[in-house]
């Protein structure tokens, strides 16, 4: 006989009360048990999420408890909702009315549980969480400095990962201030001999240089100060480390933000990185080469005013081919050589730099600093233009001689 | 002839001021250097030695712990709490310095600082003024909204002729 859609429909057992009260609590477990810690997951900000997946023992570690018992206080309510209150007393002797569970009870739930979900997404996705984990990793950290020079990789990997992830702005001022805490911790211990520092100036330095998520003018500002207080405070507590790996470090990492910011950042924030890297020429030469190459001529020109000072703080002014051989003379000539090559009115602008600086054999100054950019700094555009200039002044001279 | 250091201290040299300081760039007689703080300020002076300084007088304290408690103690407030002046008073005459401050210049060699390399580019006047030529302070000028770029650069002049003429220097 051939089976009708009524004999199928027999086979299915009929749809009681009890039966899908059974449907609904199995599901519920299933839902809580596979799909909640995606829902929790999802919920969670970007940073933190990717945080979880690639620290997790970490991330378990330093989450607060309020989480966790927000997280039960869910399951509380769901347990609540679904096993308990359909089977109470209440609800079954009020069948009619429900005056107690309608009246009372299930709204309490819903605004609680209304409640507790803002607050839960607020604080996964607002900025709160993120800084009490920041907050706990900063403070592992520093606890791991009792015991050793410099701080866990553990915990400082997480900070770094955050702080490469988060937006520019508030979110990774948050991390260079911890950044500092620890630093600063680092300095601190007795023994310090200019070599701790390493792993947290790199943390600095990529935290705001990720190509995703750069840090903005203000932190960039913030962490040139950091690094500037950081320095001076490696030389006074001890002179000696003047030329100390950390001081040095710091020294190129100033360079390499303010180099950074000529293409991307504020005027003021490179004028600030200007007066930072006051004492570094290489600095300043690339700063000035790199704005002009930008068009942004008063970066320029401070720059290259800072290295006059400097080659004039160094006796290196008026400029003659023994010192043109070194950096001293070489980096501005070399910057000059920028000028000159940027068309009329830079032309004129550095005729001017070399009369102010009475520079004595200009050929063969120039011809120093060519070797110089040739052979030991390898900035080859700039010895290019550097030769430039030079033929410029040959053919000057062999007119003059001719005539 | 050697350039002319200045530090100029001021917190928006670079921001909202940032207009005077191009002329004194291309000018290339002078060499100068900013401090947005008054700890800054400190810790410049501390490193090298101008040959002018410009104050503003409404300055955030900075790191400095001193600075930071005197900073509080005046109500947290850059107008009533005058730092600049502090600041002056603290280089010039630093016995009439709070001895809060006095520690922040502790083992330092001031005196080579004189009343006529220090000029005033600020809003104060009346009190303030009064203040600043009992320090021996002369060369202050207002800040306003219609000042021309190279007021900066004029300020410095100032302070390079007052030096000139003075007979201490």
């Amino acid at each position: 006989m051939e089976p009708t859609v009524n004999t199928i429909l027999n086979y299915v057992p009929h749809l009681t009360n009890s039966l899908v009260s059974v449907y609904i609590e199995v599901l519920t477990v299933l839902f809580i048990v596979i799909i909640g810690p995606e829902i929790i997951q999802a919920v969670m900000s970007v940073e933190l999420r990717s945080l979880m997946n690639r620290f997790p023992s970490i991330f378990f570690q330093v989450t607060p408890r309020s989480v966790y018992s927000m997280i039960i206080w869910f399951f509380f309510v769901i347990t609540i909702m679904t096993f308990i209150i359909p089977h109470s007393k209440a609800t079954q002797l009020a069948r009619n009315e429900y005056p107690f569970w309608k009246n009372i009870l299930a709204p309490s739930l819903v605004i609680l549980t209304f409640l507790g979900i803002v607050l839960f997404r607020r604080m996964f996705l607002g900025r709160s969480l993120k800084k009490i984990i920041l907050d706990r990793l900063t403070i592992r950290c520093i606890k791991s400095l009792e015991t050793q020079t410099i701080p866990n990789d553990n915990f400082l990997k997480p900070i770094i990962f955050l702080g490469e992830n988060n937006q520019g702005g508030n979110e990774k001022y948050d991390i260079i201030t911890e950044l500092n805490k620890i630093a600063s911790k680092q300095l601190d211990k007795e023994n310090y001999d200019g070599t701790y520092l390493e792993n947290v100036i790199v943390a600095l330095e990529k935290v705001l240089l990720n190509t995703s998520f750069p840090g903005d003018d203000q932190n960039f500002s913030d962490a040139g100060q950091l690094l500037v207080e950081l320095q001076d405070d490696i030389c006074e507590s001890n002179r000696q480390l003047i030329n100390s790996n950390d001081v040095k470090l710091i020294k190129t990492v100033l360079e390499r933000l303010a180099f950074k910011a000529v293409e991307n950042h504020a005027r003021w924030v490179v004028l600030e990185f200007i007066d930072k890297v006051s004492d570094n020429r290489r600095a300043l030469f690339r700063i000035g080469a790199e704005a002009l190459k930008c068009e942004r001529n008063s970066i320029g020109i401070a720059a290259l005013n800072k290295l006059e000072t400097t080659a004039e703080d160094q006796y290196c002014l008026p400029m003659d081919p023994e010192k043109c051989k070194s950096g001293n003379g070489a980096y501005l000539l070399g910057l000059i050589a920028h000028y000159w090559d940027s068309g009329e009115a830079g032309r004129t602008f550095a005729r001017r730099l070399l009369l102010r600086n009475k520079t004595n054999h200009i050929i063969e100054c120039l011809d120093s600093s060519f070797n110089y950019h040739t052979i030991n700094t390898g900035f080859f555009i700039t010895a290019d233009k550097i030769h430039k200039m030079k033929l410029t002044f040959e053919n000057a001279k062999a007119r003059k001689n001719n005539n | 002839m050697k350039k002319f250091k200045v530090l100029w201290v001021e917190d928006g040299a670079f921001t909202d001021l940032a207009e005077y300081v191009g002329p004194l760039y291309i000018e290339g007689d002078y060499d100068l250097t900013v401090a947005l703080n008054v700890s800054d300020a400190i810790r410049q002076i501390k490193n090298q030695r101008f040959n002018g300084i410009i104050v503003d007088i409404r300055l955030p304290p900075g790191r400095h712990p001193a600075w930071r408690e005197f900073y509080m103690q005046r109500g947290e407030n850059k107008v009533s709490a005058k730092l600049g002046l502090e600041f002056i008073r603290l280089l010039l005459k630093p016995g009439s310095s709070s001895n809060l401050l006095k520690t922040i210049i502790n083992g330092m060699t001031l005196q080579w600082i004189r009343p006529s390399m220090i000029g005033v580019f600020s809003m104060e006047e009346g009190q303030t003024r009064q203040k600043l030529e009992e320090l021996g302070v002369k060369t202050i000028v207002e800040k306003s909204a219609k000042l021309a770029s190279n007021i900066l650069l004029d300020l410095v002049r100032e302070i390079e002729n007052k030096i000139k003429n003075d007979p201490n220097m």
